[in-house]
Formats: structure tokens, C-alpha cells, sequence
């Protein structure tokens, strides 16, 4: 947290050394995140790459407030989001044919090399749904608490959590082969 | 049969591996990033300087004169004789020995003393005490002093 504010702060005066520091802490974790996040053969590389732009261009203003760490993800999630949908669109592909055939492919541009526990996890998270996937994701991989997820989502903590909850528990079900249904 | 907890670490800690040479690629250009950004806004700022300053010669001259004008006014302000405030009670004292003079006692007094001449007359020192400057010298006042014999010789002779 305090090596954090330090980098920021340096990241600011146009340090290239924190840069590669923050780049170099966060980028497994980023690239997880926005590899269980998105199913629909969006560019995870790009986006993860386009984050941290993103983040370079607003050092100047950007006040940390929070966890480092949460901010990034957050933004992941977001571009994830927005590139999903955008994606949705161009295609004009159900979801769910989009979802089978992602998962378990590769891109030929793909720079990172998955490992098999990722893809397997990858694949069974890409059969929940998307909130549940993004609950679990942010709060697993992008260490955000149930409250941030919540104020996220748009939606109140008990969901929030009830999302967590049963789609963690969907996961299981998957993983063990067994499906049980959920209402979130 | 996995268990939440292991489901969990496998979220969490999945490996992933990002090809050393990509990695290398991706972070000199967000290097890059990180040098244009400070070079843009010097540059930014160097080019509003010189389009505001550097490239308008009027604005140059403009800008020359109202600091000339700046520095004047003060100079002008800083060496100005600071203005002699008239004494409030000598104001006043004034004033009411002339107001007193004109109250209807005083001027029925002076009618008793020497009819509507005297009243003229007192009428005409009360006015002039008005209008006399407030720190007369020592001159002005032994000049006065000598009328005022003047007159009362040349009334009652």
C-alpha cells in the first residue's frame, strides 16, 4: 500500500523505473482477471496494455485513495465490459455461441500462454453469468471488497454477495460436474 | 472433488505466463507513453508561451507599457505629500462660537447693544469666523485684532 502511494507519486514526476515496478506487480494479475472476465475473444493483452496507457496519461491528477491494485482491476473490468459489448454488437452473435468457442481458443496474436488450471477455470467461468463471473473475479483476483463490488454493480451488498455466493458455488458444481441452479 | 477453498486458489493464483519478449515490447511502449506525455506538456506549454508572447509583438509592447505604467503609478503614489488633517476640536470649537453667535439671544443681545447694525455686523463675523482658516498665523490674527479696534474707534469715537 505505501510502496503504492511511493510509485504513484514517483510514476508522476515521469519515473520509467516505477512504471516498469507497477507494470511488472500487477500485470499477471491483470491479465488474469481479464481473462476470466471476458469470454467473447476480445483482446485481454490489449486491454490490460490499454489500462495502463490509460493510467500513465492520468498520473498527473490521479490520487490514490484505495488499493492500487482495486483501482486497476476496476478499470479491467470496465474496459471488459465495454470492449464485450462492443463486440456483442459487431458480431451479432447470440452470447452463448460466442461463449463455447472463446473459452477454450486462442487468438494467433496472443502473446500470453495459458496454463491449464487457467483455461479450465476459464472455461467453467464462462458458463455463469456475467455478474456472478464479474463478483467473483473482482473479488478474487482483483482483491476488491464485497462493498466495492456492490457500488460497482449498481446493486446492494446482499446481492453483491449472493452473486459471489452462488456462482461460486455453480463453479464447484461445474468443476465436480454437477450443476445446481441458482437465482442470481 | 475440489473444495471451495481450492476453487478459490485456482482463481487466484492460475498461472500465466506472458512471452518475455512481448512483455519486453509492451512495456517500452508504455514507456514511450510515459516520456511523450511529460514531452507533450512541456511542449504544450512552451508553444502557448510563444503563440501568447514570442509570436505577437503588440502583445509584447502592451505587456512592456502597463508594466512601465505599474511602476509609475506607484513611484507617483509612494512620493505624493501626505494631506494635512484639519484637528476635529478646533473644527468644532469654531463652528459653535459662530452657531452661538447666531442663536436668537446672542442676536437680540446685539440689537439691545446697538440696533440692526450690531445685528449686520454680528451676522458678518459669524460668516467670516466660518470661513476663516482653522490655524491662522500669528499676522492674521494681530491684523484682525487691529480692525476690530478700528471699528469700535470709528463707532464710538
Amino acid at each position: 500500500m505505501l510502496e503504492d502511494r511511493v510509485l504513484v507519486r514517483r510514476l508522476r514526476r515521469g519515473d520509467a523505473e516505477a512504471l516498469r515496478r507497477i507494470y511488472e506487480k500487477y500485470r499477471d494479475d491483470l491479465l488474469r482477471l481479464a481473462v476470466s472476465l471476458s469470454n467473447d475473444g476480445i483482446a485481454t493483452e490489449d486491454i490490460v496494455h490499454d489500462v495502463f496507457a490509460s493510467f500513465i496519461r492520468q498520473a498527473k491528477q490521479f490520487r490514490l485513495t484505495g488499493s492500487l491494485k482495486s483501482y486497476l482491476a476496476t478499470c479491467v473490468a470496465n474496459r471488459v465490459r465495454n470492449a464485450s459489448r462492443a463486440e456483442r454488437v459487431r458480431r451479432a452473435v447470440p452470447l452463448e455461441q460466442a461463449t463455447g468457442a472463446v473459452a477454450n481458443g486462442s487468438r494467433p496474436d496472443q502473446w500470453m500462454i495459458w496454463s491449464e488450471e487457467l483455461r479450465q477455470i476459464a472455461g467453467a467461468l464462462a458458463l455463469l453469468s456475467y455478474e456472478q463471473r464479474e463478483a467473483i473475479t473482482l473479488h478474487l483476483q482483483g482483491g476488491l471488497k464485497f462493498r466495492e463490488i456492490a457500488e460497482f454493480q449498481h446493486v446492494p451488498l446482499k446481492t453483491a454477495l449472493s452473486r459471489y455466493r452462488c456462482g461460486l458455488q455453480k463453479l464447484r458444481s461445474l468443476l465436480n460436474s454437477q450443476v445446481t441452479e441458482c437465482d442470481h | 472433488m475440489r473444495s471451495l477453498k481450492d476453487i478459490k486458489r485456482l482463481i487466484q493464483r492460475a498461472e500465466i505466463h506472458a512471452t518475455p519478449e512481448v512483455n519486453q515490447a509492451v512495456l517500452e511502449s508504455l514507456r514511450k507513453e510515459l516520456a511523450g506525455l511529460d514531452k507533450g506538456t512541456s511542449a504544450v506549454w512552451k508553444a502557448s508561451r510563444e503563440g501568447i508572447l514570442g509570436n505577437n509583438r503588440m502583445a509584447r509592447w502592451g505587456l512592456a507599457a502597463a508594466a512601465v505604467v505599474l511602476v509609475t503609478t506607484g513611484l507617483v503614489f509612494l512620493h505624493q505629500p501626505s494631506r494635512q488633517t484639519i484637528p476635529g476640536p478646533t473644527r468644532v470649537l469654531g463652528t459653535q462660537a459662530s452657531v452661538q453667535m447666531l442663536t436668537e439671544a446672542s442676536l437680540e443681545a446685539a440689537f439691545r447693544r446697538g440696533g440692526i447694525e450690531a445685528v449686520y455686523d454680528q451676522c458678518g463675523r459669524a460668516l467670516q469666523m466660518e470661513r476663516k482658516p482653522m490655524n491662522p498665523s500669528v499676522q492674521q490674527l494681530l491684523a484682525e485684532s487691529f480692525d476690530n479696534d478700528k471699528n469700535a474707534g470709528g463707532e464710538n469715537p
